[in-house]
């Protein structure tokens, strides 16, 4: 990305090609991207950011490409930054989930954004909220985060969204068990999806007990569109602008404990490289390393 | 916001998008080489199969990939490739390469070639010459921007 | 009962009566230097083993063939797949074909055909004519079988997602030149499971498709009872990289499929299972590809005695095309690949084929030329007429090697129909993409060993020999989608549009309902409805189908 950011953007006039590489420079944390990412976290842009996670096959992405399908009945521009797991490895990754939601392929009013975990040291989580201000600030008023709710990285991701759904099907087996502890906890809505088939009922019924208060629990049919309307409804009646103010700061304070977390982790990795662990007690060990920590900014 | 990049997992090479343009569906080359680019570590977007000039061209856009790959078996590619080229003018990402592949003649190369792809693969080629036009193609284009 | 006793209880109820219906093709048959050649070679020592695995070909399990007599009696079907361009064009290949001793016609249909579109579609720009000839309108159809009597010949078409709109055209062409449909004679791929696992021309989703797949079907045994309305296709499974076992048990997992849902429509296995028939690929793993076919036979009529408790030899009985591998072709040193063909065409007659195409030397580079197309025949020729092959059944049935890897497969293929089984049956196992990322798997694991050598392939990773000059290869006329244009264009303004409108309202009530839609359409195309429009309307009622793979 060559051009200079010009110090004040014109934000809704950027072209696709413009915002895709801006993306990138975000994404990839490229120093030309700083003042950009400064200026996107000065203000709070119009919209709602929208978190959707949950085990492979519980049909997420069928499920966006539905949330989408509904939101373009009724004109609302959408954006949607789908995370991958990349290869710690190879630092490659697969990125699939842009194929079921070709059908919005040639749509101008929707811009789907595939992210890799990879190389970001718990960065990744940081890197798709700037993307989802950069969407936000470019018109795109809701914004979807889809992620496979596998690990903490994951987990991150969308709790950072104003509104966090966890989805789940039935015939998945011991997943709903791994994920309970988690992802609950941070989930707004729990969505069961496939819910024509067989076991949604049970499912349903299961996930209501945990889930604290049953209006937390709805059911869709991402492939026949079944519920979809409803819970766009739910999703809606979340918004962080109807929550009280004690629940807004909760929040703030949510996502700077997040952004620390990640500064923390990738300082704590950068100095382990260096750090003396042979002497003494692993105990000891991580406690001097812990205090060689440098605090200055 | 300063968080290093390299929280010990590997960077990726770069960005990639596989697309299928036309009405076949025969995915063995598209999804081998799909893999074959995240192995060598890629981010590989696929966008499966029938997809229109128009398409691939958008979802290489928003998605900023620094490589095209096409793949066509239909015997569309005189008509298709050089569509998927002006697409991609038309959305100002001239400069993005597209390299392709399939059953296409040797007599067909020298015209895509000339029209503005990068490099034509057929059947048989080995994945490291293919890898290395990826590689090349990216590389060339990192440094460019 | 030892085998002597069962082998003559085999000639006098099996062999005998059929020999009194279908005579062979000579008294005696001999090796090139007069060696006497038996019919059927079996072992002296009688065993159980032998009786309840291999039997007699022309009985349960039909693992050594399905006819008691095989090629002694009649030499498989000479089937090579062809069709270019414009139906006229086509027209003139089949003739030539027919000319050089073809003995079935098989249609391949452009891809704007196949996915329900019309010539003029944006959708088919580039691709109208390329990989077969386009077919818009009844019209086209006439064109196509212009001078081919329909009573006299057998049409294999491949055609899937659009396979009841086609076979209306061909059952009307036939009306037309005054062959009874119930004359007609062929094979319709129809197989559209196997489409969304791995060829990837569907159009509408599963369920719909389904039942489309069950109405021609049911059509077929009412009305054209020698029209095999389904060709349950493993080809394109193991096109996609499947493994020798995953593609017998994919296929015969879709066949199970097939098979409930037409039970499930109220249809007897008695009346359509006779008529069902299979599509396997043979590469040029010889002993792994004889193995596979006499697997296959004997898997498939285990599970239609066990599975559906059917005990009618006709509906036991796997009846097979096989075509030469398109993947195991290169495009360096194409002339190999005519001994690549060679030793496939082999392994498929040496596995019981009852047709066979063989690949052209030049189809890696694009499709093949005439002289290209006319030497793959010949090859089926000098394999029928030279090699002696087709003078016994199963030759190499009784080789300890050939039993024990037809033994595995069928275990294998067996232990995987039951993993399919346990995942809700192939339609669930195929909508979630299982199905599919296993033969990925295969496919990535094949592509890798040959890029690391430890599978070589001559002209690729070994025997490398500098680029010569290249083959002539076939090209088709980029004027042919213009031209196709026109035409559709003339028939369009000549047709009563009235009568079109309402023969598609009549459609889209049916498609709505659960009658049979053949009627429909029959009379749809009769009207000169295009595919597209046809399409169309079943788009609105069936919806399109999202893959997720």
């Amino acid at each position: 990305m060559s051009d200079p950011v010009p110090s004040s953007i014109e934000w809704g006039t950027l072209t696709t090609r413009r915002l895709g590489q801006l993306m990138t420079a975000i994404e990839e944390q490229r120093p030309e991207a700083a003042d950009v990412v400064a200026a996107l976290q000065r203000q709070t842009w119009p919209g709602l950011t929208v978190g959707v996670t949950g085990p492979p096959g519980s049909g997420k992405s069928t499920l966006i490409s539905a949330l989408v399908r509904e939101l373009r009945r009724r004109r609302e521009r959408v954006g949607v930054v789908a995370v991958d797991p990349s290869s710690d490895r190879t630092g490659g990754a697969f990125l699939g989930d842009r194929l079921r939601m070709m059908e919005h392929a040639t749509d101008a009013d929707v811009l789907v954004r595939s992210i890799a975990t990879r190389g970001h040291g718990g960065g990744v989580a940081p890197a798709v909220s700037d993307l989802a201000r950069l969407l936000r600030a470019a018109g795109y008023a809701w914004v979807l985060i889809e992620t496979v709710g596998a690990g903490q990285v994951e987990t991150d991701v969308v709790a950072r969204a104003d509104v966090t759904l966890l989805v789940q099907a039935p015939g998945l087996g011991d997943e709903i068990q791994a994920l309970k502890k988690g992802i609950l906890e941070v989930a707004d809505l729990v969505v069961v999806n496939k819910s024509d088939q067989p076991g949604a009922v049970e499912l349903r019924r299961q996930l209501e007990t945990w889930a604290a208060s049953p209006e937390r629990v709805l059911a869709t049919c991402a492939t026949s569109g079944e519920g979809i309307a409803e819970l766009l409804q739910a999703i809606d009646a979340r918004r962080p602008e109807r929550a009280s103010e004690t629940s807004r700061l909760r929040a703030r304070r949510e996502e700077v404990r997040g952004l620390a977390l990640a500064i923390l982790r990738d300082r704590l990795d950068a100095s382990l490289r260096d750090a003396d662990v042979t002497r003494g007690t692993t105990w000891e060990a991580a406690e001097r390393l812990v205090a060689s920590l440098r605090f200055e900014p | 916001m300063r968080v290093a990049m390299n929280g010990g997992t590997q960077r990726s090479r770069g960005r990639v998008l596989i697309g299928k343009p036309g009405l076949d569906g025969h995915t063995r080359g598209a999804k081998f080489i799909a893999k074959a680019l995240a192995d060598h570590g890629y981010e590989v977007i696929y966008t499966g199969i029938r997809r229109t000039p128009a398409e691939i061209a958008t979802a290489a856009v928003q998605e900023d990939v620094d490589v095209v790959g096409l793949s066509l078996l239909s015997g569309a590619h005189n008509t298709l490739f050089p569509q998927v080229l002006a697409e991609l003018r038309k959305l100002g990402a001239a400069d993005v390469p597209v390299i392709a592949g399939g059953v296409i003649p040797q007599a067909d190369i020298p015209g895509l070639l000339t029209a503005g792809i990068t490099a034509v693969f057929t059947p048989g080629a080995p994945i490291e010459q293919i890898l290395a036009a990826f590689d090349e193609a990216c590389t060339r284009r990192r440094k460019m921007s | 009962m030892n085998t002597n006793e069962d082998f003559r209880r085999w000639e006098n109820e099996i062999l005998r009566p059929f020999l009194a219906q279908a005579p062979e093709r000579a008294e005696q048959f001999a090796t090139g230097s007069g060696l006497e050649l038996p019919r059927l070679a079996v072992p002296a020592e009688p065993t159980a083993a032998y009786s309840r695995d291999l039997g007699f070909p022309g009985e349960f399990p039909f693992t050594r063939g399905i006819t008691p007599t095989m090629y002694r009696g009649r030499l498989w079907t000479f089937r090579q797949y062809a069709g270019f361009s414009t139906a006229t064009e086509a027209n003139r290949r089949y003739r030539y074909l027919l000319e050089q001793g073809t003995t079935g016609l098989s249609v391949a249909f452009d891809l704007p055909t196949q996915l329900g579109l019309d010539s003029s579609d944006p959708m088919s720009a580039g691709e109208v004519g390329r990989v077969g000839v386009a077919i818009d309108t009844l019209a086209d159809m006439e064109r196509l079988f212009a001078g081919i009597p329909l009573d006299r010949v057998s049409t294999s078409m491949t055609i899937n997602a659009t396979a009841p709109i086609l076979l209306a055209m061909y059952a009307v062409v036939a009306e037309r030149q005054g062959v009874p449909i119930a004359r007609i004679r062929g094979t319709l791929q129809n197989d559209i499971l196997k489409e969304y696992i791995a060829r990837g021309t569907y159009i509408f989703p599963p369920a719909p498709s389904l039942r489309l797949v069950s109405d021609v079907i049911a059509w077929c045994a009412r009305e054209a009872p020698d029209f095999n309305p389904i060709s349950i296709s493993g080809y394109h499974i193991r096109e996609a990289g499947s493994t020798a076992v995953q593609e017998v048990a994919f296929t015969l997992g879709n066949a199970i499929a097939y098979i409930e849902r037409a039970l499930a429509a109220g249809q007897r296995l008695e009346d359509f299972g006779p008529k069902l028939s299979f599509f396997f690929c043979v590469t040029s793993d010889v002993l792994e590809e004889v193995a596979k076919f006499r697997a296959a036979r004997r898997l498939y009529a285990r599970i239609i005695r066990d599975r559906f408790r059917c005990d009618h030899a006709r509906c036991q009985m796997l009846r097979f095309h096989t075509q030469t591998a398109g993947h195991t072709l290169t495009a360096q040193q194409p002339d190999v690949n005519i001994v690549r063909v060679t030793l496939q065409a082999l392994a498929a007659v040496l596995g019981g084929t009852q047709s066979l195409h063989t690949n052209a030397r030049d189809e890696a580079l694009a499709l093949p030329t005439e002289a290209a197309a006319a030497l793959a025949l010949r090859t089926q020729q000098v394999l029928a007429y030279e090699s002696g092959l087709a003078q016994t059944v199963d030759p190499l049935g009784g080789s300890f090697l050939i039993e024990q890897l037809t033994d595995e497969i069928e275990r294998q293929a067996a232990a995987l129909i039951a993993e399919i089984d346990g995942r809700g049956g192939m339609g669930p196992a195929v909508a979630d993409g299982w199905v599919q990322s296993r033969i990925e798997e295969a496919a990535y694991r094949h592509q890798c060993q040959i890029e690391s050598g430890e599978r070589q392939i001559v002209g690729v990773n070994c025997a490398v020999a500098p680029e010569t000059a290249t083959p002539p290869v076939f090209a088709v006329d980029p004027a042919v989608e213009a031209r196709q244009q026109h035409q559709l264009a003339e028939t369009l303004a000549a047709r009563d549009a009235a009568a079109v409108r309402e023969s598609l309202a009549r459609l889209d009530v049916v498609a709505a309902g659960r009658e049979n839609v053949m009627p429909a359409l029959l009379d749809a195309v009769r009207r000169q409805a295009t595919v597209g429009e046809i399409c169309a309307v079943l788009r609105g009622r069936f919806g399109v189908h999202q893959p997720s793979v």
